[in-house]
């Protein structure tokens, strides 16, 4: 028997049913169970009454249930307890990012672009600020600041990010090749990423992009209606009939990786079927993002959020029609790896924006991430300066991991998003450590729909 | 009858060399952009 008074139940189990499973995530272990109605009944009793065992199995016994069937289940809840993968006890790790290495930069290499994509948080590929092209001095130097500060990692990423990163091509090689270099005379490994709305895709480029092994994020909508909507050219004509050709190109060559990535807005809350048209066009690797910006007549909104769960477990079962046909698709959201994820220590760091992920605008200043260039409070230093970084800036970020953040220590989805984006609280509520409730709720959504996706292929 | 089925063994808390060695990959350098998670990351050790 257990008894567990003081125990936060909603922070560190969840229990909830998906579709035709009964699914319980213990959180603090990470461990995931399916359990049948009965042992679903026994462990709500359990919860709502604040963890008294005998008091949950006469709940259940009141309810009508057979009493020995109720032990049963109760005695296995009891061994789960014992085994440390069900009711299991909080051991955070002390992380501390006030010194972390820096091993990701993006590289906004381009402040221009040639699109005019109403919903781009980059104000159309400039960030509000001057249109310019990054130099190569500026690229090098910031490879030189991120091997400088990357400490004993050996991995280091850099994407190649605007605007748009093509209009400024030669610089991009420049910086590849010297990023090569210096692979030769340190230990350090560049894994390169290159962000793209692939209209100055062609052979030449795509060739280069595979001989590098650069892995490319390849934007697109979905449906050619909800494409054209906002990715417009320069001209004001649709870009989908454009860029789809190319898109596919690049696909058909075999990049190191590969994403099609998209946005949805409010104007198309039925995005599985945008999900479904990018599939249908032979692509299975995507992702598919809501819209940022709020205020805006695009983003979702708190009065968007019950078509949007509802949307996002239609994905669910549309990623499971593909798996069962043979075609398995990696959605990003939903591409959990529940056996061998990251460690603890990373899920409580999040995505590292401002400690070991920074962003670096054509001049070389240095922002904590792409979406706060422009926010002149933000920025952090420049690579030009042979000076160190603004450490009460970049202190605040380290600062603000999910063990800081009450809201996220009380949420059971905290060691799937890592306490969120910093970008998304700030531009939210005006404050990197208030969480965005709209994101949070579809964020712990996309979390139970894809359990429920991992969980069905595991046990078919 | 067996009512519990254990899908996901308990992972969370590995041996200290696994925990916070720093060469995963950043959620926000993949297909994202803006809304970032890192359970959907893989550990590189």
């Amino acid at each position: 028997m257990i008894i567990l008074s003081d125990y936060n139940f909603p922070a560190h189990v969840h229990l909830y049913r998906f579709q035709d499973l009964n699914i319980v995530l213990d959180v603090n272990s990470g461990a995931i169970h399916v359990v049948d109605q009965l042992a679903a009944q026994f462990i709500q009793a359990f919860i709502n009454t604040n963890g008294d065992f005998y008091l949950a199995i006469e709940t259940c016994v009141n309810a009508g249930r057979d009493w020995d069937e109720v032990m049963d289940a109760a005695m296995e809840v009891a061994g789960l307890r014992e085994d440390g993968s069900l009711f299991s006890d909080p051991e955070d790790p002390l992380v501390d990012l006030s010194d972390a290495p820096i091993k990701a930069l993006c590289l906004n290499v381009a402040h221009v672009c040639n699109m005019k994509c109403h919903y781009c948080f980059a104000s159309q590929g400039d960030f509000g600020l001057d249109k310019s092209l990054m130099s190569s001095e500026v690229g090098r130097l910031a490879l030189d600041f991120l091997v400088e500060h990357s400490q004993g990692v050996k991995n280091l990423e850099v994407d190649f990010f605007g605007g748009e990163p093509l209009l400024n091509w030669e610089v991009v090689k420049d910086i590849v090749a010297y990023g090569r270099q210096i692979e030769t005379r340190t230990d350090k490994v560049f894994n390169f990423t290159l962000t793209t709305n692939s209209l100055l895709l062609n052979e030449d480029i795509m060739d280069y992009l595979l001989s590098e092994n650069i892995a490319v994020i390849l934007s697109l909508d979905g449906r050619p209606e909800v494409n054209d909507h906002y990715r417009i050219l320069n001209n004001g004509q649709g870009s989908y009939a454009t860029i789809v050709p190319k898109i596919h190109r690049m696909v058909e060559k075999g990049p190191v990786s590969y994403y099609v990535r998209g946005t949805y807005t409010r104007h198309n809350l039925d995005f599985s079927a945008d999900v479904r048209h990018i599939i249908e066009l032979g692509f299975d690797s995507l992702s598919l993002e809501p819209a940022v910006g709020a205020g805006t007549d695009y983003a979702i909104g708190e009065e968007d959020l019950p078509q949007v769960l509802n949307e996002y477990e239609k994905l669910a079962l549309l990623l499971l029609e593909y798996h069962q046909q043979g075609r398995p698709v990696h959605f990003f959201h939903y591409d959990l790896d529940l056996q061998r994820g990251p460690c603890l220590a990373k899920r409580q760091t999040g995505c590292g924006a401002g400690s070991h992920y920074l962003a670096i605008t054509p001049e070389g200043d240095i922002y904590p991430c792409h979406q706060f260039v422009g926010h002149a409070e933000y920025c952090l230093g420049n690579v030009l300066e042979n000076k160190g970084l603004q450490e009460n800036i970049r202190q605040r970020f380290a600062d603000n991991t999910l063990l800081t953040k009450e809201e996220c220590r009380q949420c059971w989805a905290r060691n799937f998003c890592g306490g969120g984006c910093h970008a998304n609280n700030y531009f939210s509520n005006g404050d990197i450590s208030r969480p965005a409730q709209v994101a949070c709720t579809m964020h712990r959504r996309r979390v139970e729909a894809a359990i429920y996706v991992e969980l069905k292929k595991r046990l078919s | 009858m067996k009512h519990i089925t254990t899908v996901i063994k308990p992972h969370l808390k590995r041996d200290a060399d696994h925990i916070n060695c720093r060469e995963c990959a950043t959620s926000c350098q993949s297909a994202c952009k803006t809304s970032c998670t890192v359970g959907n990351q893989t550990c590189r050790n």
